[in-house]
């Protein structure tokens, strides 16, 4: 993506101290949700143009909130949850890199639903005890090795399943054991021609709503126990959707097969390009 | 999960086996916080060799052993990752931050 000069403004102090006093070290901006800069923090916004490439890589990654921060000579791209840092550039520019997975062109299965159909693959009826976990992940280990997704996605697939039902477990339902989690998955079929194109789970359960602000995830750079499950979720998945309905917690979370490389596969096995 | 205690004179290696998740990280949690805090090991080496899975709680529970260890001036020491650990370990950003080695014999002579 090409560099382009955009307007930046400087972090404005929501907490109260005034820019680059001593104590205004932590500055909690609310764009950010639960991340903290210092006050040397720039802020990229979108300049009003439609062609501004800042604002289309904002449209591109919606609905996750994106965020180009210049914290001391490095570009920081923070989304809800995901904290990357990438080579930057002077104050005068603002390099804006969309995420890889995000940047493949017309392969890349879109987020519109509306172009694939999906295909029951398994259901699970479970109780909130983690003695099940292990049964889950093997279960879903299976079921990915079916649609023959790569070690590493299949890994991935496994480690997002496990952390969201021990999610559920712990704060849904807060330890409680014996309560009901439905979890079902479903393959993902490209409507236009009929390929196979990923793996859709979803999670419900009846416990506690989950709070938003808990949802944000929190920074790495600390290190202290927990916090950890939803970090790995939202690196290991191509989409993580939490609503509620009906009194019921829904998470949705999508892992999209990668194009097949042309010597291999057979038809049915290759993903929607 | 198993974990099988090897003592020696002031340090022990703990050999873990199975899947580290919900169900299982508490007792490691239990025995690791017990090795450091209440037998004052001065080193703790933890065998991962035959560990297939670990997730969050699981970390959780290594961090916290990491913690308790350098509160009491001791040493926390892992080896023989598996690449399933090796990647939760680099997906925390942890792989830094613990002592890691290849193998029992690398470990040993750290």
């Amino acid at each position: 993506m090409e560099d382009r000069k955009v307007k930046t403004r400087t972090l404005e102090n929501h907490e109260g101290a005034a820019p680059g006093s001593p104590a205004n070290h932590k500055l909690q901006c609310n764009l950010c949700v639960g991340y903290e800069l210092s006050p040397m923090c720039r802020v990229a916004q979108p300049s009003g143009s439609p062609k501004c490439k800042y604002r289309r890589a904002m449209r591109r990654l919606q609905p996750q909130k994106l965020l180009v921060v210049s914290c001391r000579g490095k570009w920081h791209r923070l989304l809800a949850g995901n904290h990357a840092v990438f080579p930057g550039s002077t104050e005068q520019e603002v390099r804006v890199r969309v995420p890889r997975k995000n940047m493949k062109g017309s392969h890349k299965p879109s987020k519109n639903r509306d172009r694939y159909h999906s295909e029951l693959l398994l259901r699970l009826e479970l109780e909130s005890n983690p003695e099940a976990l292990s049964l889950v992940r093997a279960t879903l280990e299976r079921a990915a090795e079916s649609m023959h997704f790569p070690e590493a996605d299949l890994r991935a697939i496994v480690r997002s399943v496990d952390e969201a039902v021990a999610n559920v477990i712990r704060h849904a339902y807060k330890g409680r054991p014996g309560l009901p989690i439905t979890l079902s998955c479903h393959k993902l079929w490209c409507k236009d021609a009929n390929l196979m194109g990923g793996l859709e789970i979803l999670l419900e359960d009846s416990g506690e709503p989950a709070d938003p602000q808990k949802l944000q995830g929190r920074p790495l750079e600390e290190v202290r126990p927990g916090g950890l499950g939803l970090h790995f979720m939202r690196q290991s998945m191509d989409e993580v959707e939490f609503s509620r309905k009906n009194d019921k917690n829904l998470l949705r979370m999508v892992k999209y097969l990668e194009p097949a490389r042309p010597e291999t596969g057979e038809k049915e096995n290759r993903p929607c390009r | 999960m198993q974990i099988v205690a090897r003592p020696s004179e002031g340090w022990v290696i703990l050999d873990l086996s199975g899947d580290i998740d919900l169900a299982h990280s508490p007792t490691m949690r239990k025995v690791l916080l017990g090795e450091i805090k209440e037998k004052h090991m001065a080193k703790v080496f933890l065998n991962l060799k035959n560990v297939r899975y670990i997730d969050s709680s699981g970390i959780a529970s290594l961090v916290e052993g990491l913690k308790a260890s350098r509160d009491q001036g001791s040493r926390l020491i892992l080896f023989g990752l598996s690449p399933a650990v090796r990647e939760v370990m680099q997906l925390s950003r942890l792989q830094k931050i613990f002592e890691i080695y290849e193998d029992e014999e690398q470990a040993l002579s750290s």
